[in-house]
């Protein structure tokens, strides 16, 4: 019995290696290096105690940030998860051409940023931009704006590209779930007299319910992860108006020399991640211990 | 079954060891052959495609030093420094590397070797005479010790415009605050861009505003950063004031912070020249080498004509003074093992290199006080230009480009893009980096 258990163990070794080297360590690290005033350079490091932490409280542009996560996690999570749902739905349905749709659907995943980046910099653009030259042709050029150069429009064209870019990907996983849900279930419901309305919002709704935990959580955690789309567009700016937590940590870091503060701010993301993912999976577990998530 | 598994994956994994273990030794070897191998990374000179003037710099040094092979790697502007900061910590950095003047140059001190010594054997005792005092001055630290040298000088705070395209529109170039927004309010009139920012880039506004706080009072500026002087005096709200009156009065384009020098704006006047106007520094003197096809119709086509020029931004009759800084800083790595060859690639850049770097391609004004500019192939247009930034270089230079302090630096680069989005007051974004200002002493 004894030696059983011992190779057990001795399977998981190399996983648990891999995770304390690539997972455990570097959060480890990340949090002694949070105590230090440290360029992130030099050989020396100086222990402030929680120092770094004040600095965050008493840092402005951190309430931006916070406000800016959670407008954009609220934003994107909802509106990728309702599109997302919709397209599977709709892709279930043995449409003609399905496949091709589902795949210009989750071709902007493949995307690169410095790709999006460009194509959405040459629509948005104020002075030739495509959005603003075609207002302008259908003689609506009152609506014109500046808009990644106005902070409000800025962020907000944000959220849309990553509506854009990531609908692709809230289809797929809504549609593989919706691929588990047995064809039974709606012939019962079908003999009972429900109709298409109610066989999505009383059946497959419901029974995509660890689906919509896995994109809720996986939503909260890319939003408080997002860097690419906001650096490419916008580096945080203008004045900060669509800083997140990485493109702050890549300033403090690598702008202002400060890895001390920019390893507090990844303690802090990574609490916020550890306490939504908890919150989350408490929700789910709650009733029934012998879910799966999708 | 178990058993079996498990002795197949440890002997993949020792298999696996091995092989990279072995490759390690065969790289090892390869290094170690006759050639001494200098690494060097940088992000300019940069590498342009075949026929960069670094790769004819590497083949001229190789073939004068054969014993030597240099292992050139280009980094971009954007992520040189990360990857270096990464390279040098693990222990992996290269021998000789580009660093940019300001913050990083003291913040790498750790991993920058002390060439003091390596200058005086190389050059004799009165070494510091062969470069330009101002590029020593930045080059030097505290006790005088030097721990990079200087490759090439560049100016900021000019403006460039195709005299043509303005003539088209019946303007001039502007000399004044006051001219530029005229002609800026006759291009908006015609729909073409007034003059052109790219502001999304805050080293390029703190770049410009520099040089009109400067035209204000440069002693008031050089006192503030040097935090003998408040940045709420007088002058220098003034030049927050001028600032922010730039974007309120359309002298600059619509949505100006939401675009990029590179390439956004440098593009339009560079290959495409569907723009009269744009802020730029010495630097984009280089328009007239580069060999893409529109770059040399754009520039060296028949009639082509480029005004590279200074604003009198407080329109009291004198044009704004520039401010320089030293491009490119050659450092070593002080655990480098062939530091003897690494100097002598240095050595080889700051002097030949550098001659084909400025005579040959512009890429930037020499740093050293012995070398002659005889700038090869540039059309008159350009040599008018250049004799434009000498005469600047010798007698309008108000001090150092840029703030070595990295928080200062950074505070007023936001307050800039406050101002210019109507975020803030001039008032209150001097109060702001007062603040920080007084904070960092």
């Amino acid at each position: 019995m004894k030696r059983k258990s011992y190779s057990g163990y001795l399977f998981i070794l190399p996983m648990m290696i891999l995770f304390a080297v690539f997972i455990v360590y570097p959060i480890v690290y990340n949090i002694r290096i949070s105590f230090y005033d440290w360029n992130g350079i030099s050989r020396t490091k100086v222990f402030v105690g929680l120092e770094n932490y004040q600095t965050l409280i008493q840092d402005p542009v951190v309430k931006i940030i916070l406000k800016n996560f959670l407008i954009f996690a609220v934003c994107t999570i909802l509106i990728q998860a309702i599109l997302g749902l919709f397209f599977a739905n709709l892709l279930r349905r043995k449409l003609k051409f399905a496949d091709l749709y589902r795949t210009l659907i989750y071709l902007p995943i493949v995307a690169t940023p410095t790709i999006v980046g460009n194509i959405f910099s040459r629509i948005l653009e104020s002075n030739r931009g495509y959005l603003n030259e075609f207002l302008r042709a259908i003689h609506l050029e009152s609506l014109c704006h500046s808009w990644l150069a106005e902070p409000k429009t800025a962020l907000v064209f944000i959220i849309i590209i990553n509506i854009w870019q990531w609908t692709g990907y809230s289809m797929l996983v809504y549609y593989t779930g919706m691929l588990n849900i047995s064809e039974d279930v709606y012939e019962a419901a079908k003999i009972d007299g429900a109709g298409a309305f109610s066989q999505f919002f009383r059946i497959t709704l419901p029974l995509l319910r660890g689906t919509h935990y896995t994109i809720f959580i996986m939503g909260m955690i890319g939003s408080l992860k997002t860097f690419d789309i906001p650096y490419v567009l916008t580096r945080g700016g203008p004045n900060h108006a669509t800083e997140f937590f990485s493109t702050y940590i890549n300033t403090q870091s690598f702008s202002l020399f400060n890895q001390g503060v920019s390893s507090a701010i990844v303690v802090v993301m990574f609490v916020i991640a550890m306490v939504i993912t908890a919150a989350q999976l408490y929700l789910y577990y709650h009733n029934d211990k012998d879910k799966d998530l999708a | 079954m178990k058993k079996i598994i498990c002795t197949l994956l440890t002997a993949s994994l020792c298999t696996a060891s091995l092989t990279g273990a072995g490759c390690m030794t065969v790289f090892a070897q390869e290094n170690e052959g006759e050639k001494t191998v200098v690494t060097f990374q940088t992000w300019n000179p940069a590498d342009s495609g075949e026929g960069s003037p670094i790769y004819q710099i590497i083949d001229a040094f190789e073939e004068e030093n054969p014993d030597i092979e240099i292992n050139y790697v280009y980094v971009g502007s954007g992520s040189h420094l990360d990857q270096l900061r990464v390279g040098l910590m693990g222990g992996e950095g290269p021998d000789v590397y580009g660093m940019s003047a300001g913050s990083a140059y003291s913040e790498f001190r750790d991993f920058e070797e002390d060439l003091t010594s390596y200058c005086q054997e190389s050059w004799g005792e009165n070494w510091e005479d062969k470069f330009l005092d101002f590029c020593m001055d930045i080059v030097k630290d505290e006790d005088g010790a030097v721990y990079g040298v200087p490759l090439g000088l560049t100016y900021a705070g000019y403006a460039w415009a195709d005299t043509n395209m303005l003539a088209d529109y019946g303007l001039s170039v502007p000399t004044s605050y006051a001219e530029l927004k005229e002609a800026a309010k006759t291009l908006r009139e015609q729909n073409q861009f007034p003059m052109a920012i790219g502001a999304k880039d805050t080293w390029l506004n703190l770049d410009c505003w520099m040089s009109m706080a400067a035209d204000i009072d440069a002693e008031a500026l050089y006192a503030a950063i040097n935090g003998e002087k408040s940045f709420t005096d007088p002058e220098l709200l003034e030049s927050f004031t001028l600032w922010q009156d730039l974007f309120n009065n359309g002298v600059f384009q619509d949505g100006a912070v939401g675009m990029t020098l590179y390439n956004d704006v440098n593009d339009m006047f560079q290959r495409e020249g569907s723009i009269p106007m744009f802020m730029n520094g010495s630097w984009a003197m280089n328009m007239y080498t580069l060999n893409d096809e529109e770059t040399r119709s754009n520039f060296n086509g028949e009639n082509s004509d480029h005004d590279i020029f200074l604003i009198d931004w407080n329109d009291d009759g004198q044009v704004c003074p520039v401010t320089a800084s030293v491009d490119v800083i050659l450092c070593m790595n002080p655990e480098s093992e062939v530091k003897e060859a690494a100097f002598k690639w240095m050595d080889y850049l700051v002097n030949e290199g550098q001659d084909l770097l400025v005579n040959g391609y512009l890429e930037y004004m020499p740093s050293r006080a012995d070398m002659e500019l005889n700038v090869s192939g540039l059309s008159e247009d350009g040599q008018k230009n250049l004799e434009y930034i000498i005469q600047n270089g010798t007698d309008n230079v108000a001090g150092i480009r840029g703030i070595e302090n990295a928080e200062l630096s950074t505070v007023i680069c936001d307050m800039l893009t406050a101002l210019a989005i109507n975020e803030v007051t001039p008032e209150d974004a001097a109060a702001q980096i007062q603040a920080v200002s007084e904070s960092v002493r």
